[in-house]
């Protein structure tokens, strides 16, 4: 280890900066907290101790699932004890009752799930959005109005619908997370703080150990949700171990314990794919748009179509170009189908992707890719491009 | 099950962020529940693209549909920017005055819109959207 008698990582003055805006625009009142270093002040390793982990990754498994290793249907409630079930059975009849008013339809576990973390096909706590056909989740609007108290934290962070941003250095391991904010690990010998602020994210102290972080997370607010939208306590600790199996994966072996609303740990072992030529999607185009409301006009002329299609035919060349055709595929082309594959299906990791059944004919290839929990009828053009894939 | 009226406030306040996790953090902007559409009925229209927005929470497109003697405007709702680059999608993917040929999953309330599934280019082109969450 070698010791550094001050920071010198140049985002620091930003992102304190940022903290301390935050404080002012929200009122102020209470400081930062502060890093509470052991005797000795921070321990920090060498540059040559740290893995490259550097950019971003896309998460494998299912769309929301907690536990990858159980089966489809089966149920990935946490493992709570009577009080802690009862509580989350309450907040789940809450959550239809909200859903089946704001939506104005059947609610979610007549659609086949929503409340829960995702297990599959089967419905109501347990099955999830995904599986069930919640296409936008159960709706994130407060049943009350207003806007939730906490915000998204761990362990749900490291369960991503899209790819984290991961930045490594001395001081600290940095995730970023284009749903969640940023998550940081402190790996400069500090401890947790004396007297903790409670967050939805925690506090997270690592060490490094022959390339593997080991990471401890205290301090979660006790109003935070697990994946899943279930509760858990002020008790609420969470333990990680994050490795490189081989390059281009991330493994992360998370531990959940909350002795005051589990009878045992709750545990995953998520995996993550590199994605080198990726770049972070944040800050983006927004849009308000919604459906008609009833009684409003959707009739349109038909000079309006003819303008249209008028304006088009004297700009026929802002069109997206047409991508050129390489060599045709063949079943043997495993990678390249799990890639068609994954691009068609969208947020799936492609090496997940199983492919079955491959078919060629003179205008395409037609093939199924298997995820963990359905079936996926996917065709493409004879060299796999313009991929598409229904269930 | 008889809770204390604290417990309730809480559970209430919670189930705001149900959504949230479920969705596992989407954008909460006019995000809604699926149910408002039929997937069981897919319907297919033929038109012209009205209009493409490549933008969060999520994505539209507006579509003209010749029903009868005149045309009418379809709302088409996709996924967000962050999940649809992934799919070959872009701000250009569909251009006013373009003729396409669209599968969504209609409003159960009989208006005209519903979910983005699938659509066909004058040129052949397929575009297929995730049917995940967001």
């Amino acid at each position: 280890m070698i010791t550094y008698p001050k920071r010198t990582f140049s985002r620091r003055p930003a992102v304190l900066s940022i903290v301390i805006g935050c404080v002012l625009l929200s009122g102020g009142g209470a400081l930062a907290q502060e890093a509470n270093y052991p005797a000795g002040g921070p321990q920090l390793p060498a540059w040559s101790q740290l893995p490259d982990w550097d950019g971003l990754w896309e998460r494998g498994g299912d769309v929301g699932v907690w536990d990858d290793s159980l089966p489809p249907g089966a149920p990935q409630d946490p493992p709570y004890n009577g009080e802690y079930l009862r509580r989350y059975q309450f907040m789940h009849a809450a959550f239809l009752r909200a859903r089946a008013q704001q939506g104005g339809g059947a609610p979610a576990a007549a659609a086949g799930g929503g409340f829960g973390v995702a297990g599959g096909a089967r419905g109501g706590p347990g099955a999830g959005a995904q599986a069930g056909g919640g296409r936008f989740g159960p709706g994130a609007a407060p049943a009350g109005g207003g806007a939730p108290r906490f915000g998204i934290g761990m362990p749900g962070f490291m369960v991503p619908l899209w790819p984290l941003n991961i930045e490594v250095n001395p001081h600290e391991v940095d995730i970023f997370s284009a749903q969640f904010g940023m998550r940081e690990i402190y790996t400069d010998g500090r401890l947790h703080p004396k007297d903790p602020l409670p967050s939805a994210m925690g506090h997270s102290i690592g060490h490094w150990d022959h390339g593997v972080l080991l990471v401890d997370t205290c301090c979660l607010l006790p109003d935070g949700l697990l994946p899943g939208a279930g509760p858990h306590s002020d008790a609420m600790h969470i333990r990680e171990r994050i490795w490189a199996p081989v390059k281009g994966t991330l493994k992360d072996a998370i531990t959940v314990e909350d002795p005051k609303a589990f009878i045992h740990p709750w545990k995953t072992m998520k995996t993550y794919y590199w994605r080198p030529t990726w770049e972070p999607v944040t800050d983006t185009a927004q849009t308000t748009r919604d459906f008609p409301k009833p009684g409003q006009s959707t009739a349109v002329s038909d000079a309006e179509v003819q303008q249209l299609l008028a304006a088009a035919a004297k700009d026929p060349d802002n069109r997206p170009a047409h991508h050129a055709l390489g060599r045709r595929l063949n079943a043997q082309d495993t990678q390249a189908l799990q890639q068609a594959s994954a691009q068609g299906i969208g947020n799936t990791a492609w090496e997940t992707v199983v492919i079955r059944d491959v078919q060629i004919t003179d205008h395409g290839i037609h093939w199924t890719a298997h995820l963990r929990s359905a079936d996926w009828h996917c065709q493409a053009q004879p060299d796999g491009y313009d991929p598409n894939c229904v269930k | 099950m008889q809770l204390s009226p604290a417990l309730r406030r809480a559970a209430v306040t919670l189930v705001a962020g149900v959504g949230l996790v479920l969705g596992f953090g989407a954008p909460a902007l006019a995000h809604h529940s699926f149910t408002m559409f039929d997937p069981a009925h897919p319907l297919t229209l033929d038109g012209v693209v009205k209009s493409w927005e490549f933008a969060n929470p999520h994505s539209w497109l507006v579509m003209l549909v010749r029903k009868g003697d005149g045309w009418v405007e379809y709302s088409i709702e996709g996924s967000s920017v962050n999940t649809l680059i992934r799919q070959g999608f872009g701000p250009h993917s569909f251009q006013p005055g373009d003729r396409i040929t669209m599968v969504i999953s209609p409003l159960k309330d009989g208006a005209a819109g519903g979910a983005f599934v699938k659509a066909t280019k004058a040129d052949g082109t397929v575009l297929t959207q995730s049917p995940t969450p967001n």
